[in-house]
């Protein structure tokens, strides 16, 4: 009898830890580019730095280290999350005929394809950003990256209303010399830096 | 009194305008019913609607996915709950800061151009953890009851 009583709560209380555990769960993914940047977590004091795919962390648990998330838990606990991700922004890039307006004829089948994208997308915004060189100031550049930016934007602006695209989601960004295609030195004339892209998303 | 009548109607454009602020992403899929809290109410809402700085984003038996002005990404399975505490981006620099907060349920989460340019610009703070994000791609599961 003393026996029982006392295996009884013994065997209620593992019940407990075996059902109602902290269901925390931090999983890192492959991302669809092979990169995985990582996630640091935080919790009561200990810090886990989860750094590779399928590594996991369940606060509350505590465990000291990374955990190994199997993909088939991954696809149990967030089958439905995932399910609801939004398509990926895609990006078109653009080159001019040099100091106009013109596209070169190699950018018209780019153009066609970013029009055929937003066809297949639902809620569709449209972002043009402007991209310079590193020929003259920084700031002189994103003046002209933004103009530049602007201008393919009022060139489109029809095309994209006749797709539905309504013209407050469409927006235009100069980057100006921030983000070169080709790295090069300062002060260097470069044709496949002088470029607009189109996001699509 | 033409003065008082334009300082009037100033004063009903400007708290108005402090409380809705730039939109900061817009929902891109949605199945099921799906709120959002945003001023103290709340509203059911549809593929194509925008969100903003502090919206609370909430599933019942649905699911929703958001792109983001950064081009990151997040998406929501049913049962959950997401703020939207604080988001900043500067389209140019792609300088930035992204702070969510998972109260319940399950997320997905790409993340964009604010932590591309700054590693740990964006934190997703839950029920029992503090998570900074390097990239790219990772989910969660906060327990409200933790």
């Amino acid at each position: 009898m003393t026996r029982l009583r006392l295996i009884a709560p013994l065997a209620s209380a593992l019940a407990l830890s075996a059902c109602c555990g902290p269901k925390d769960l931090i999983v890192v993914l492959p991302g669809a580019d092979g990169h995985v940047g990582g996630v640091i977590v935080e919790t009561g004091g200990s810090k886990l730095v989860l750094d590779k795919a399928y590594a996991g962390a369940r606060p509350g648990s505590g465990a000291s280290e990374p955990v190994d998330v199997s993909a088939y838990e991954v696809e149990r606990v967030f089958a439905k999350a995932l399910a609801a991700r939004p398509i990926p922004p895609k990006t078109y890039t653009l080159y001019f005929v040099s100091g106009g307006d013109e596209i070169v004829p190699e950018s018209r089948a780019e153009l066609d394809a970013m029009l055929a994208e937003i066809g297949d997308r639902k809620a569709v915004e449209v972002v043009v950003t402007g991209h310079t060189d590193t020929m003259g100031s920084s700031s002189d550049n994103d003046r002209l990256s933004l103009e530049r930016a602007r201008s393919v934007e009022a060139q489109l602006k029809d095309t994209l209303a006749a797709k539905g695209v309504q013209s407050d989601s469409v927006t235009a960004v100069g980057r100006g010399e921030r983000e070169l295609l080709v790295k090069t030195a300062d002060q260097t004339a470069d044709p496949r830096n002088r470029r607009v892209e189109i996001t699509v998303r | 009194m033409t003065a008082v009548r334009v300082i009037a109607a100033l004063a009903l454009f400007i708290p108005h305008a402090a409380l809705a602020g730039e939109p900061i992403g817009q929902i891109k899929t949605q199945t099921g019913t799906v709120f959002v809290e945003r001023a103290g109410a709340s509203k059911p809402v549809a593929i194509g609607d925008r969100v903003f700085e502090s919206d609370t984003i909430v599933t019942t038996s649905g699911t929703v996915g958001i792109t983001f002005t950064d081009n990151s990404m997040m998406s929501l399975g049913p049962m959950s709950r997401l703020k939207l505490d604080q988001f900043k981006f500067d389209a140019t620099t792609h300088n930035g800061v992204f702070n969510s907060s998972l109260q319940k349920g399950t997320l997905s989460v790409k993340s964009g151009n604010i932590v591309r340019q700054t590693p740990e610009a964006m934190h997703i703070r839950t029920p029992a953890a503090l998570l900074g994000v390097r990239g790219t791609e990772f989910v969660v599961r906060a327990d409200d009851a933790s």
